[in-house]
């Protein structure tokens, strides 16, 4: 203590007595010596929760693709579509039913799949000529398959069972695929997809269910 | 606490890992991190648990230490701060006043005066019990430790001014409180 600081009095030499230091017990060491670990590295928390930050993104985004692909499955309707189209035109498309008749095949379709379809009067069409139908199961849905020819093109329109694979827009939007045009829209509870064996932009398709072809949305 | 030349070697030998050194300066300074431990929290357990957990700070936190500060009162800080922490663990602790030491009576101390002091120091671990942890902090540091107001200024963060205001408030409230227990001009105890 430094001279001034202390007042002397009998309290301040009854509290040093009273708190007067002591020696550490011996055993002291031994439970420090016990507990000590080698230092450890902890991680940086910002590159923890970094990493964390990633991985809930990364979850995110499968998320929102794999509700996506549920919610917006034109794309897969579409491909569908393209690829069944060049089966057909190969030859190698197993119809479930071949007719020319829209009568008939409303009706196999409705039985098969429970789906109203309109199909044209195409008597007043001449240009489309039905091939057939059939039935595709999948996992999330099924589509039903009309095969038919415009002029000389080959051209396929599918409809999905239930709005588990219908797409986000309600108009036709149509673009090109290599050398096939592909359509999509959504009606009802259902989703809708053709492909038509030439790349130019037509309505030449739309004539299977339309003697009037709807204005369609240019999207690729 | 003052550093000298072997305990920067020490302490620099504690930064890379030297388990020697750690023990060498455990041993330089157990008995006053223990000291303070159980002066304030009045429990030889809890002491125990105090002192050992200063240590292991000081293990992890060495490395952090760069010798432009005092290794004292870096290390005090560290008690001070585990005796707080301790305190918000458990929350009874009463200062232990050195029974031991009371004991030990001037041979001319008649028995009144014998009755006096024991009576006094069961007043004054009373008093100090009822004391703020701060409080309690500044006459630990003041009395176990005799350190200087500026050294425990240093050590709690604050001014020299205001460890002595405190420490005179403290004073002040103490003897006013034990004023019964005064010894008189002969040196001897006379309740009033």
């Amino acid at each position: 203590m430094r001279k001034g600081e202390q007042s002397g009095s009998w309290l301040e030499a009854e509290l040093a007595r009273q708190l007067a230091p002591v020696s550490a017990p011996d055993s002291l060491w031994s439970r420090i010596h016990e507990q000590r670990r080698p230092l450890r590295v902890r991680p940086n928390p910002w590159t923890a929760w970094s990493l964390a930050g990633a991985a809930l993104l990364m979850l995110l985004l499968g998320l929102v693709w794999r509700l996506g692909a549920v919610r917006d499955p034109s794309q897969d309707l579409e491909a569908l579509a393209g690829r069944e189209l060049r089966n057909v035109a190969n030859g190698s498309e197993a119809l479930g039913i071949r007719s020319s008749d829209p009568a008939e095949i409303q009706r196999w379709m409705k039985a098969k799949l429970a789906v109203d379809l309109r199909l044209a009067d195409h008597p007043g069409n001449p240009a489309v000529r039905l091939l057939g139908a059939r039935v595709l199961r999948f996992d999330r849905f099924s589509a039903g398959l009309i095969s038919y020819r415009v002029g000389d093109d080959f051209a396929v329109m599918l409809v999905s069972d239930g709005p588990a694979a219908g797409p986000g827009h309600k108009s036709p939007r149509t673009g090109s695929s290599g050398d096939m045009r592909l359509y999509s829209w959504n009606q009802g509870a259902n989703s809708y997809a053709m492909a038509f064996g030439s790349a130019k932009e037509s309505k030449g398709p739309c004539l299977l269910c339309h003697a009037q072809p709807p204005a369609l949305m240019v999207f690729r | 606490m003052v550093l000298e030349e072997s305990d920067k070697e020490l302490i620099e030998g504690c930064q890379r890992g030297d388990a020697e050194a750690f023990r060498a300066i455990f041993e330089g300074y157990k008995d006053k991190v223990y000291s303070i431990a159980l002066r304030y929290s009045g429990d030889v357990a809890v002491a125990q648990d105090i002192a050992q957990e200063t240590f292991l700070k000081l293990y992890v936190g060495v490395k952090s230490f760069r010798g432009e500060a005092d290794f004292g009162s870096w290390l005090y800080r560290l008690v001070v701060n585990s005796c707080l922490d301790q305190k918000r663990k458990t929350r009874r602790l009463m200062p232990l006043l050195d029974e031991a030491l009371a004991l030990l009576q001037a041979p001319d101390l008649s028995a009144y005066d014998e009755i006096v002091r024991v009576e006094l120091r069961g007043h004054l671990r009373t008093v100090v019990a009822g004391l703020s942890d701060e409080q309690r902090m500044l006459l630990v540091l003041r009395y176990t430790q005799s350190l200087s107001y500026d050294e425990i200024a240093a050590i709690l963060g604050t001014s020299r001014g205001t460890v002595a205001s405190r420490l005179n408030r403290i004073h002040r409230m103490l003897e006013r409180r034990l004023l019964r227990f005064a010894p008189g001009k002969d040196g001897k105890h006379a309740q009033r």
